[in-house]
């Protein structure tokens, strides 16, 4: 037998079972024109339609042919009349496939090519069909196959496919449900497409074991099969399972990018949060607390799902929410002062909601909450709120604790985007009374800084669009100083510094740092650079602020100015580093370490830096 | 090939499907241009043995033989010698059989289309319709035809007259009959049809409970009994039932 029958046989076959299929094509055909002839489509709209009835078309042609070229012809006892025949297994089973993948792609680009050529809508990127299409539609028509090959040859082998297949979909959704949960996503799409191309190629030589060791014998390739798909996917699974554990077990020095760090009050504790390296997923961006001093450590989660964490006064504890965007959110709290330091979850006595804002009271006793509808105050441990008050928190929404343990939270308007007013509410858990103490109103998109003890709070109006900012009793929300009117900056970005001054950078044409007492008074103006574009500042040190400059160009880093505000005056430049504190990450007044600046270098190192002497310390990371 | 074991073998050849016996050390050989009937009722076990004995099938245990190779190995090699008439027709029903015989043509490096094409003349097929809306007759005309086209040096047929009228079995057997006497083809053929086997076969099996009961020439048999074919399988069946009891 010359490979030359062995290739035409398969070409003979592929082209007969297209053939006997051809009415696919001719459904795909009709379904081309829809898009073209339905009344309610624009011309528009084209293209999403004829985008849908493609991948119908494909799906539907995928499952269609994946479980009848090989499964029907077996059950049906037609698969000996090529059997007879002086060709080897591969020319039969290979012709059949054939014929499945081109029935199947081309149904597609029928469906999809009118659409596609009478419009200005662009086809996906080519890598996005050989990363994700063609594997899924392979896998698609190898499944399809796997599946009426078992349910025709009625075995009680087909019990043990569904309870491995239940088991292992179990194992992979419980493990890409815990990566989600630790906000590594893992489905991105190198991820995906190789997953799928591990799927495509189990069942399609599960398939071809089947067709050369089953042959017209159905129960016998069904075994085959079986063997065959479960071996190569139970590893994998298991595989799976096993890299999901280990890339939830990751310690600070597997940070290789550090983007943002803060550090705890009066304590070498700081909470690190930055992208890990490979092969865990590009996307993975987990958050640790480390004890700079021991090097001990914490795992908090991946930042994306993680509220907080935040420190109490004496750093004896520190609190986070889990899952925070889901229904079921997770309080968790770490006794930092225990050797190893442990995480243990608390109650969360709250409705069932996502939680958008937390904070620790400064003896580590209470939590505070926000979510959609209400904010609540609660003893750490407690299932029973002290203090509950309905907000309207349609974002997030900072809630920070005074010394006499109340907690002050803004919220409203109802359209955030819109003009109206924000209301101030303080909730008492001594008294367990919440009360709306005062309101502020507002152009619509603010945000808001809380000043230490929550004594001031100030509010950004209309961030995006000529911005302006003022500042009020934390108490009353009474204006004490309109500070920046709109008009005048481009951008505005504010922080609390440890003795209650705030900090303002205005930027748009330059960038200006003016500084104000907690009465308003205007006590330090700075022009930092002439430059335009976005800045933030930052307290490094008491009476040190940095002031991350704009990128410019081929510039590959970020270049930091730091500031002695009590002189009036600029310290120095320093090269290639910013301020680690990310205000999102600082929504109250920021900790400032006694033992030198936290910034981020250009290679994504966390650095301490002293700043008297600009010496340079890494304390992890850095690609 | 073992010019002693002939062209067809098999060799302590059983069959179970899971805790079901179909065969159970089934051993015997079809010489050279021998026409071999194998006989069995209904359920013995013919079929599987014809599916092993292409190589479509896998023994549980022992094996087929042909022309000194394992069916179930070298299946390819076997399959451009050997000529098969299954039981239930099994050609894709949508093609017509004039298309059939092209296609069937390009699975084969040697391929008589005109000799088949004359065959189907013979049974006055008509070449445009689908194969699936033949009469059954037809139907293993086409097979016939599609099974003799390269020529074998060894023909299997399972039960072909299953169904047939006696006109279209008296066609069938007239072409194998042609085609011995054209060729000196090996011919083996399941049926339960005495009858028609009666004028043509060499030797005889009978499969009965799984096993292969008598395996012997059909004249020394038919001395040996003394009766006719179909008594002699009545008698042989029987007696095997009560030794089995």
């Amino acid at each position: 037998m010359s490979e030359r029958v062995a290739v035409r046989g398969l070409m003979a076959i592929a082209a007969r079972e297209v053939s006997e299929r051809a009415a696919l094509l001719g459904l795909a055909a009709m379904l081309a024109v829809v898009p073209f002839v339905a009344p309610w489509i624009g011309i528009g709209d084209r293209p999403m339609l004829g985008g849908f009835l493609a991948t119908v078309m494909v799906f539907t042609a995928a499952l269609l042919t994946g479980s009848s070229v090989i499964a029907r012809d077996l059950a049906e006892g037609r698969l000996g009349f090529f059997l007879a025949r002086p060709v080897p297994w591969w020319s039969i089973w290979g012709g059949k496939m054939l014929a499945a993948l081109v029935l199947t792609f081309a149904a597609g680009v029928i469906v999809l090519a009118p659409s596609a050529l009478g419009s200005e809508w662009l086809l996906p990127a080519g890598g996005w069909w050989g990363m994700i299409l063609a594997p899924g539609l392979v896998a698609l028509i190898g499944i399809a196959n796997a599946l009426a090959v078992a349910y025709r040859a009625r075995s009680a082998w087909f019990a043990l496919d569904l309870a491995l297949a239940a088991a292992l979909g179990w194992l992979v959704a419980r493990t890409s449900r815990t990566l989600m949960d630790w906000g590594a996503f893992p489905f991105e799409p190198g991820v995906l497409s190789a997953a799928l191309w591990l799927l495509a190629a189990a069942v399609t030589i599960a398939g071809a074991a089947q067709f050369a060791e089953g042959r017209a014998d159905i129960r016998r390739g069904h075994r085959v099969l079986s063997v065959v798909v479960w071996s190569l996917l139970t590893p994998a699974a298991l595989a799976y399972a096993a890299w999901g554990v280990w890339v939830g077990r990751f310690a600070p020095a597997d940070l290789r990018t550090v983007y943002s760090a803060w550090p705890s009050p009066n304590g070498s504790w700081i909470a690190v949060a930055g992208r890990t390296r490979w092969p865990r997923p590009e996307i993975f961006t987990p958050t640790v607390l480390m004890d700079a001093a021991t090097q001990r450590f914490l795992r908090v989660g991946g930042a994306p799902s993680v509220r907080g964490p935040v420190f109490s006064e004496d750093v004896r504890r520190a609190v986070w929410v889990a899952e925070a965007w889901t229904d079921t959110p997770r309080l968790m709290a770490a006794d930092l002062r225990s050797n190893p330091p442990s995480v243990s979850r608390v109650p969360l006595p709250v409705p069932p909601g996502s939680v958008v804002a937390v904070a620790l009271s400064a003896d580590g006793e209470n939590v505070a909450v926000v979510q959609r509808s209400q904010a609540a105050v609660f003893k750490l441990g407690s299932a029973q709120a002290l203090a509950v008050a309905p907000v309207r928190a349609s974002w997030w929404r900072p809630i920070v604790f005074a010394r006499d343990g109340r907690a002050h939270v803004l919220s409203g308007p109802a359209d955030p985007l819109s003009p109206g007013v924000l209301d101030l509410t303080v909730l008492d858990p001594a008294t367990g009374k919440a009360a709306t103490t005062g309101h502020i109103p507002t152009r619509g998109y603010a945000f808001e800084r809380w000043g230490a003890d929550a004594a001031r709070v100030a509010v950004v109006h209309s961030q995006a669009r000529r911005p302006s900012l003022t500042l009020h009793d934390g108490s009353t929300g009474a204006l004490i100083a309109s500070l920046v009117p709109e008009g005048r900056a481009g951008g505005i970005t504010v922080t609390f510094m440890r003795d209650g001054r705030l900090a303002v950078l205005e930027y748009g044409r330059g960038v200006v740092l003016r500084v104000f007492s907690t009465e308003g008074a205007e006590s330090l103006s700075l022009e930092i650079t002439p430059t335009f574009g976005f800045a933030e500042v930052a307290e490094v040190a008491p009476g040190v602020l940095a002031v991350e400059l704009p990128i410019h160009g081929a510039a590959a880093g970020s270049d930091s100015v730091l500031v002695d505000v009590s002189a009036g005056r600029v310290i120095r430049r320093e090269h290639g580093v910013k301020p680690a504190a990310s205000s999102w990450f600082a929504p109250g007044a920021q900790a400032v370490p006694d033992a030198g600046g936290l910034f981020i270098d250009d290679r994504g190192a966390l650095v301490r830096l002293d700043i008297a002497t600009g010496a340079r310390q890494i304390l992890l990371g850095g690609s | 090939m073992n010019a002693e074991a002939g062209p067809l073998s098999c060799e302590h050849l059983t069959i179970r499907y899971g805790r079901t016996r179909v065969l159970e050390d089934v051993s015997f050989v079809v010489p050279s241009r021998c026409v071999y009937a194998l006989l069995g009722r209904n359920g013995a076990g013919k079929s599987s043995l014809v599916r092993c004995l292409v190589g479509q099938q896998r023994a549980t245990a022992g094996r087929a033989v042909l022309f000194g190779r394992d069916a179930w190995r070298d299946r390819v090699g076997l399959m451009a010698r050997v000529g098969l008439v299954p039981e239930e027709p099994d050609a894709p029903p949508e093609i017509s059989p004039a298309r059939l015989l092209a296609f069937t043509g390009r699975l084969y490096a040697r391929w008589d289309e005109n000799d088949a094409r004359e065959r189907l003349r013979r049974f006055a097929i008509p070449m445009d319709t689908p194969f699936g809306r033949l009469s059954k007759g037809q139907k293993g005309a086409v097979q016939l035809a599609l099974a003799l086209g390269h020529a074998p040096e060894l023909l299997i047929l399972d039960d072909p007259t299953l169904g047939l009228d006696v006109v279209a079995r008296d066609q069938v057997f007239g072409e194998i009959i042609g085609e011995l006497a054209d060729r000196g083809t090996t011919v083996l053929v399941t049926t339960h049809d005495l009858a028609a086997i009666e004028g043509i076969a060499d030797r005889v099996g009978v499969l009965y409970d799984g096993r292969l009961v008598l395996d012997e020439p059909l004249e020394a048999m038919k001395e040996r009994f003394a009766l006719p074919l179909e008594r002699i399988f009545a008698e042989v069946t029987s007696a095997s039932a009560g030794g089995a009891r």
